[in-house]
């Protein structure tokens, strides 16, 4: 790692998206208020428990939800108002890689118009041979051979398939590779290839990633940085062996502490205490901090104000009243 | 350097024996190379290895030659009336008589038919009297007499001497292979030319719920909301009008009877159970995750449906479409059945079927040629869509 960080790809501030629910006519407020960015070549970990808003943040990113506030800047160039007509051109820079590679995959279509696609809709003036040597191209990089490029999809296992989720994702040479739970649908002997897989297309290919996974381990073996989200917010972010060497939140403490150790030896007595209980309902969430109904900690002033975040050094955010608020005062609305 | 570095080097010596990729040869040696087949020479075997689907096929291009080049086989027009040839059978049973030649046949409005052993079919052989007292008429026949005893039933021809016949024989109508109707046409001929209106009416069927149906039941479904809500409450008040009163509401308006206006309603309205299925689809495919993939790829609206939607509401849209077509071949048989589709004296399998109810009793025959070749279309129209509906899924492949 470099001391200058470059420049980020992606800049994503206050990015909220808020959902009409049936009943009662009150919002579900899935994504609200999240601020990150993605570094050139380097990844950003968002982790989160199931029902955090780490999906609904990837997909408001990429504009398959319309954001309800915020801003999305991918760059330099806010995308955030554009129509998608507009945007057409810079979803180039920008691909994504779904978490169910079974159902990413058109089952009706072979491997090479799988991959061919993205060529298709942006690069129109390649002609099929063109089209056709790109794709072999990349399932090469995927490790795929061109005796693959004719069959379907359902003849591929999960790690074939999401190698060839990868190879479609990679076959316009995007910069940002937003990856979502690209592994948790896939055995653990597969998800550290795929993994493996995606490090080294980063190291040869310069690739950003957005890399969501509810696999605290996954996302510290491949993530520079890391951001935690609960109930739409992000409670901490910072530098991977920042977050995991000292998390601060205590919602980050008891996520890690929920991370199964393969040691018999290690004692668990100090460990502080996994979390309990279920998300609450983002239709209604809990005043102040979001956190406090299954915070250990949790005092008077968390039902009242919502936290700030505080800077522990190195770019390491919290956003918890334990830590009373330092010199810097982040956008955190609310 | 930060300690991120030095756990990264941990772990990369931990992980590159077992994790690291094989090369790309490796991978390659152990796969089982099969030639590669596009999709559609796919759905070529897959469809051709379905018995059933095959045999659909082959009924349906067998009936589709006749209904176009049957009628000049025949040598016959759906109109040519020879009424002293009326309710003349398929099959004969013709009397013969010694010193005779030809035989003879009675009809069943009790006309002698004068046919020879071959089964053509000479002339009707002229009355000479009738003694209703008796039940006895006589025919004249080349010079001889030939009396008719229509006293029991069957009627019994007798020879001059008032004797039976020497020997009853049944013979095939070598003129008319299906006999002919209450006015003496050709239920063959009219048969070919019945089937033609029912495969134009599939055509038909098959146009309007491809071009209208699939398409407008895809926009509806994937643009979704208020363009949804109102293009369905459309569909909504075409099908509650029913099809029967479309038909006489454009026949009156256009003047004109028959098939225009049969076509032109099919076409208006046809469509929208068609357009209902494909909303469905497209309503629960335009989530799945390879449509968000091709909306990120920046694939555009058009592209979408017509590359990801669709192919993949194949299997429904073909089952309904087997569905409709036969029920649009019946709708046309059904208003012309009872008198409000094709005019006489065109031929339709409808119309057949119901000029063939006045002689039920006696010459059931004139029924059978329609009703069958109705049911011979459907049986062939949906074993033909069973066999592609499974030949377009890629996963059944074998």
């Amino acid at each position: 790692m470099t001391s200058q960080p470059p420049g980020p790809i992606l800049e994503v501030e206050n990015l909220a998206r808020h959902f009409r629910s049936g009943e009662r006519r009150r919002p579900i407020r899935a994504l609200d208020g999240v601020s990150f960015s993605v570094n050139r070549g380097q990844t950003f970990g968002l982790v989160g428990e199931s029902g955090s808003g780490k999906s609904t943040c990837a997909r408001t990113i990429v504009r398959l939800y319309e954001p309800t506030a915020g801003r999305v800047t991918l760059d330099g160039a806010d995308i955030t108002r554009l129509s998608q007509r507009q945007l057409r051109p810079l979803r180039r820079k920008m691909q994504m890689v779904f978490q169910d590679p079974y159902a990413s995959l058109n089952g009706r279509m072979a491997v090479r118009d799988l991959v061919a696609e993205p060529l298709t809709v942006h690069q129109p003036e390649l002609g099929r041979a063109a089209v056709t040597r790109r794709v072999k191209e990349v399932l090469d990089q995927v490790g795929l051979g061109e005796d693959h490029m004719l069959r379907y999809a359902h003849e591929f296992s999960g790690g074939q398939r999401q190698r060839i989720g990868i190879a479609r994702a990679l076959a316009i040479n995007p910069e940002l590779v937003l990856c979502d739970e690209p592994i948790s649908a896939l055995d653990v002997s597969i998800q550290a290839q795929i993994v493996n897989l995606l490090r080294d297309l980063q190291r040869d290919l310069g690739l950003a990633y957005l890399f969501i996974a509810h696999d605290l381990a996954m996302v510290q073996h491949i993530a520079d940085h890391v951001g935690v989200m609960y109930l739409g917010q992000l409670v901490e972010k910072g530098p991977t062996d920042r977050v995991y060497g000292n998390p601060s939140h205590p919602y980050t403490k008891g996520l890690l502490a929920s991370i199964p150790t393969p040691d018999p030896r290690v004692d668990l007595t100090d460990r502080p205490p996994a979390i309990e209980g279920e998300i609450p309902s983002p239709i209604n969430p809990p005043s102040g901090c979001r956190f406090r109904t299954r915070c250990p900690y949790v005092r008077d002033i968390c039902a009242q104000t919502a936290p700030k975040f505080t800077d522990l050094g190195d770019g390491h955010d919290v956003a918890c009243h334990l830590y009373p608020a330092a010199a810097k005062q982040d956008d955190r609305v609310e | 350097m930060a300690a991120g570095d030095t756990s990264t080097g941990r772990r990369d010596a931990a992980t590159v024996s077992d994790w690291d990729l094989l090369a790309a040869d490796r991978l390659r040696a152990q796969a089982v190379p099969r030639p590669g087949r596009s999709f559609w020479q796919d759905v070529w075997s897959r469809f051709i290895s379905r018995r059933m689907a095959v045999f659909g096929a082959v009924i349906l291009i067998l009936i589709a030659l006749l209904a176009v080049f049957g009628p000049s086989l025949t040598g016959r027009s759906y109109n040519r009336q020879e009424s002293s040839l009326a309710n003349i059978p398929p099959v004969l049973s013709a009397t013969e008589f010694a010193g005779q030649a030809n035989w003879f046949y009675v009809n069943p409005s009790l006309k002698v038919i004068e046919v020879t052993p071959d089964g053509h079919l000479v002339r009707q052989v002229p009355q000479v009297s009738d003694d209703m007292l008796t039940k006895r008429a006589i025919f004249e026949a080349d010079g001889t007499a030939v009396q008719l005893d229509y006293s029991r039933q069957p009627p019994v021809l007798l020879g001059a001497d008032g004797q039976p016949g020497e020997r009853t024989h049944l013979v095939w109508n070598a003129d008319y292979r299906l006999g002919t109707d209450a006015l003496g046409r050709d239920v063959l001929t009219r048969t070919f030319y019945g089937a033609r209106i029912s495969l134009a009416v599939a055509l038909v069927a098959t146009l309007v719920n491809a071009l209208i149906g699939i398409i407008y039941g895809g926009v509806s479904g994937y643009v979704g909301g208020a363009v949804d809500t109102v293009m369905m409450r459309i569909v909504d008040i075409i099908n509650t009008i029913p099809l029967a009163l479309y038909v006489i509401l454009v026949k009156v308006v256009l003047g004109s009877g028959g098939f225009s206006s049969i076509v032109i309603a099919l076409a208006s309205v046809y469509w929208v159970d068609m357009a209902r299925v494909v909303r469905g689809q497209a309503l629960s495919l335009k989530n799945q995750e390879f449509v968000l993939a091709a909306r990120t790829i920046g694939s555009p609206p058009g592209a979408i449906l017509r590359r990801h939607i669709l192919p993949n509401a194949l299997g429904p849209i073909i089952v309904t479409g087997t569905m409709l077509i036969p029920s649009a071949i019946f709708i046309e048989a059904f208003l012309s059945f009872i008198g409000i589709g094709i005019a006489p004296p065109m031929a339709s399998l409808g119309t057949m079927a119901n000029d063939a109810l006045a002689t039920l009793r006696s010459s059931p025959y004139q029924l059978l040629a329609p009703t069958a070749t109705i049911c011979l279309i459907m049986f062939a129209f949906n074993f033909v869509g069973d066999g592609l509906r499974d030949a377009l899924d890629p996963k059944l492949r074998a």
